[in-house]
Parts: C-alpha cells; sequence; structure tokens
C-alpha cells in the first residue's frame, strides 16, 4: 500500500482527498479562486486519467483536459457533495470518451510510429509485470484488457470511489448488473493474474 | 426465519461485503493478504505520478479563461472576458498570462474543445433561420403556383368577349331552324365561334363575301374604288367586273339556278336563310352537317356575319 502525503494531509490513495473540507473548496473554486480549483483538480484528475486511460488508452489526455474544460464551464452551477463532484466528473468524462468515441468512427485515424496500449499482445507478461511491480500503469494495461463494460465498472468503482448505485446511474444499469460486471472482471482478472485467487479476510474466494 | 435476517445471497452477504470491501478499497484489506488482485487495485488507487499531474498549469488556464469571467474577480476581468479568437484549425492552442497582474505569464495548451462552443453555436442560429426561409419560400411559392394555375383555367374556359361560363364545346348540330340561331350566336362571339375566316386573296368565296360587304355598306358609290383589290381578284375569276356578282351570287348559293333566295344578302337576322333542311349553318365554315353543302354553309355564314353587323 502506497501512503504519501499531501498538503499536511495522509493520504492512502486517490479517493475522497478533500474530505471534510470539500464545501469550502467548491465555494472557493466557484467563486473564483484557482488554488482551492487546483485542490479540486489535483484530487480527481490522477484518477480520471486512469479511468480514461483505461478505456481509451490512445486519446485520455486529450478526453481528461476536455472533461476539465467543461467542467470548469459548469462549476458555477454544480451543487452537491464530494461524492456527487466525482459522480459529475466521472459522468462527463464518459460522455466526453464516447463523442471521442464517435468521431474516431467518423474520422479513424491509424498512428503508423506507435502501438497503442490497448493493441499491446495479451501476454503472461502484462500479468508478471503486474505481479512484480504492482505498478499503476501495468494495473490499468491489465484492466484495459477487461471488456469494456466490466473495465468500465472495476474503474468507476475502484479508481473514481464511486459506490454501486452511482456507477449503475453512469452506465445506466441497474444495481444488481453492476455487481454482476464487478464480480466477473474481477474473476477475469484473477484468471489474467494466476492461479492464486483472492481470499478475502472472510476466507471466501472470489 | 425473521424478516430482519438477510438471505445469504442478498447484497449484505460475506460474499457480497467483500467484494464490496475489495472494490472500495477499504481499511483492513491489505494487498498483501487479499492477493494479487487486491494487490492490482491497490494499484490502480496508488499515488498520483508526476505525469498525472502535469497539466495541472493548463487546468489552471482554462479555469482563468472560463471562471474569472464569471465570477468577476480579479481587475482585469473585461480583458479575459473578451478572449482573443482561437483559429479552428488548431487543435492546440497557446494560452498566455501575459496581462495578468500577478505575472502568472505561461504558455499552455489547451484542447480542441475550447472554442468548440462558440463555433458550433454560431451556424446553428443560420441553419433555423434558413429552414424558416425556406418554408416561407415554398409557401410563397405554391401560393403563386395556385394563383397562375387559376389565372390558367379561367383563360382557358373564358374567351375574348364569351360570356362568362358558357362552354367551350361547340354543338354539331343537323340543319333546323335552331341551328340558325346557334351559328347566329357563335357568330356573335361566344366561346363556341372560332374566329370568322380571314378572306384568302385566293379563295374566291371569301373574296365575294368580302365584295358583298363593300357592296353593301352605305358608302356612296363614288367613294367606291374600282381599284379594290378584291374587285380585281373577282373580276379576274369573273371574267370581268360585270360578271362579278353574278359570280358571287353563284359562289354564295345565291342565284336563282340553285333555287335559293335570290335576293340579296343582307336581310338582317333572316330566319329564312338558316330553315331550309341542309342548309343550316352551324356558324362554323369547317363544320359540314346535314348534306354538307359548302355553299349553304358559307352563305349562313356570310348572313350571320350581316347579322353581326
Amino acid at each position: 500500500m502506497d501512503l504519501w502525503l499531501r498538503e499536511g494531509r495522509l493520504c492512502v490513495d486517490t479517493q475522497h482527498v478533500v474530505g471534510d473540507d470539500f464545501a469550502r473548496v467548491l465555494a472557493d473554486a466557484q467563486g473564483g479562486s484557482e488554488d482551492q480549483f487546483a485542490v479540486l483538480w489535483r484530487d480527481a484528475n490522477p484518477a480520471l486519467l486512469r479511468y480514461l486511460r483505461t478505456l481509451a488508452p490512445e486519446g485520455a489526455d486529450d478526453i481528461a483536459a476536455e472533461t476539465w474544460v467543461h467542467v470548469v464551464r459548469g462549476l458555477p452551477r454544480f451543487t452537491g457533495d464530494e461524492a456527487a463532484w466525482r459522480a459529475w466528473l466521472f459522468t462527463t468524462a464518459r460522455r466526453r470518451l464516447l463523442d471521442q468515441a464517435r468521431m474516431r468512427r467518423r474520422h479513424p485515424a491509424e498512428p503508423l510510429d506507435e502501438v497503442a496500449t490497448a493493441d499491446l499482445p495479451r501476454t503472461p507478461d502484462t500479468a508478471q509485470i503486474a505481479l512484480d511491480n504492482l505498478a499503476t500503469e501495468a494495473a490499468v494495461a491489465m484492466v484495459a484488457q477487461l471488456p469494456p463494460l466490466q473495465a468500465d465498472v472495476i474503474m468507476l468503482r475502484v479508481v473514481a470511489g464511486l459506490d454501486t448505485d452511482v456507477v449503475a446511474g453512469i452506465l445506466g444499469k441497474t444495481p444488481g448488473n453492476v455487481r454482476v460486471m464487478a464480480h466477473r472482471g474481477l474473476k477475469r482478472l484473477e484468471a489474467m493474474l494466476g492461479p492464486a485467487g483472492v481470499t478475502s479476510r472472510a476466507g471466501v474466494t472470489l | 426465519m425473521p424478516d430482519s435476517q438477510l438471505p445469504a445471497q442478498g447484497p449484505a452477504s460475506p460474499r457480497e461485503r467483500d467484494l464490496d470491501a475489495l472494490l472500495s478499497g477499504e481499511a483492513g484489506y491489505p494487498a498483501v493478504v487479499l492477493g494479487p488482485v487486491a494487490g492490482a487495485l491497490a494499484a490502480l488507487r496508488a499515488a498520483p505520478t508526476p505525469d498525472e499531474l502535469y497539466g495541472e498549469t493548463a487546468a489552471r488556464a482554462a479555469f482563468r479563461r472560463f471562471m474569472l469571467p464569471v465570477a468577476g474577480v480579479g481587475g482585469d476581468a473585461d480583458v479575459w472576458a473578451a478572449p482573443p479568437p482561437v483559429p479552428a484549425q488548431f487543435h492546440q492552442v497557446a494560452v498566455a498570462g501575459a496581462g495578468r497582474p500577478d505575472g502568472q505569464g505561461a504558455t499552455v495548451v489547451l484542447p480542441r474543445a475550447v472554442p468548440r462552443g462558440p463555433r458550433h453555436a454560431r451556424p446553428r442560429r443560420p441553419v433555423r433561420w434558413t429552414r424558416r426561409h425556406q418554408v416561407m419560400a415554398a409557401a410563397c411559392g405554391g401560393a403563386a403556383a395556385v394563383i397562375i394555375g387559376v389565372a390558367a383555367l379561367a383563360g382557358a374556359f373564358s374567351g375574348p368577349g364569351e360570356q362568362p361560363g358558357r362552354s367551350g364545346l361547340r354543338p354539331s348540330l343537323p340543319s333546323s331552324s335552331a341551328s340558325s340561331q346557334r351559328a347566329t350566336t357563335s357568330v356573335l362571339g361566344t366561346a363556341t365561334a372560332r374566329p370568322a375566316p380571314r378572306p384568302s386573296p385566293v379563295n374566291p368565296e371569301a373574296l365575294c363575301h368580302q365584295f358583298m360587304d363593300s357592296f353593301m355598306r352605305p358608302e356612296p358609290p363614288a367613294n367606291r374604288s374600282t381599284e379594290d383589290p378584291v374587285v380585281q381578284q373577282l373580276s379576274k375569276l369573273a371574267g370581268g367586273r360585270l360578271l362579278v356578282i353574278d359570280y358571287c351570287a353563284r359562289e354564295l348559293g345565291m342565284d336563282s339556278a340553285h333555287g335559293h333566295d335570290t335576293r340579296p344578302p343582307g336581310g338582317a337576322g333572316d330566319p329564312a336563310a338558316g330553315d331550309q333542311p341542309g342548309k343550316g349553318g352551324s356558324g362554323e365554315p369547317g363544320a359540314r352537317p346535314g348534306s354538307g353543302d359548302t355553299r349553304s354553309l358559307s352563305a349562313g355564314s356570310f348572313r350571320a356575319g350581316q347579322t353581326a353587323r
């Protein structure tokens, strides 16, 4: 587990960094405070980039920038807590992702001098990288090999920190369907990582 | 089983709780214990890498670009409210911070979506107006077409001097007393009458008509020109000027050899002209009902012409 210090606060992951100060930070950002907006951005952008790199590795940075532009434009009208903020942010990102996918279908462009992450060979190398390093990039690349819906669910649940109902609302699915997708995604990850399986604290093997 | 207890496979089952805890990264699920999947999920939640925080400057620039004019913060809000136009062909545009009071001048890259809003909003309004104009033009064109069509129909069913509503169909009636009346009526300018045939110089009948017309004019004989081309042509046809009257009488069927009325034409509205069977004109020189005597028909026309006069 990674422990890191940011702005005097001990953080264990990318979720819910702002915490209790979120209302004040949001109000200041809506009032025009660039520094407070930077706090929101630093809180959410890593998760946003990982989410987008999983689903659209070739254009994640552009989509993230476009997402932030939309968020900034709609920021004065936003109301809600931190969970609602993250839900709004990832909903916006997903819509931009779909727009980008439509645009790419209409105007296909294949880079010749680079290989996208999604086109990397599905070999034990990826799993080995994940096992050896557990690096974020390797984990993202591994989740990117899942079916899109399963990867979407996994990333929204794990990286964005959204609960099942919110993810169901974003994806237009039922909560039960989201649970099924998450379970199938984890099982597939387990198969990719190795036969060790995932054993929970209660001794239940997923 | 009491209702408060949830079923084993319900949302609160151990399997569901473990799944939710694993996905949400609850404390107490260290990756080293849960295995490689939990480790991978923990890696997904790991601390940000430097490249993930690289675009903060661009985000700040976007924030300044869009938020400061809205919030009204800063003394140079007017400057930022009207950003310079961004060329549409650029996917990324450099935004300089020059002019800021804090001196935060930085060149950043903005995505293409920045100018997309106003650039897309502009052409939509003309499209809406163009559609409205198209609808109006189509309506005006349709109204004009209807008006022209009505005018064309009115022109087709009404001739000059025609009584409105009269049919243009010409009755082809046999010779009878009524046929003469119809012929007279037709010459008077109803829709059933074709224009009177213009006398052809080579048509002796027409020449005779013209001669008779001139003969019946109430002009003094001194005014009649003997050099009239009609008279000259008839003279040629009849073989001399003195024979013109006899020639025309024969041509018009008014000589006694045919048993017709030898009176000079000109009886206004003479009903006897068309009463004879087979000689009642329909008013049309081309029509030959009954026995089909062309001369009789022509005489009927002639009389009709006199009547009209």
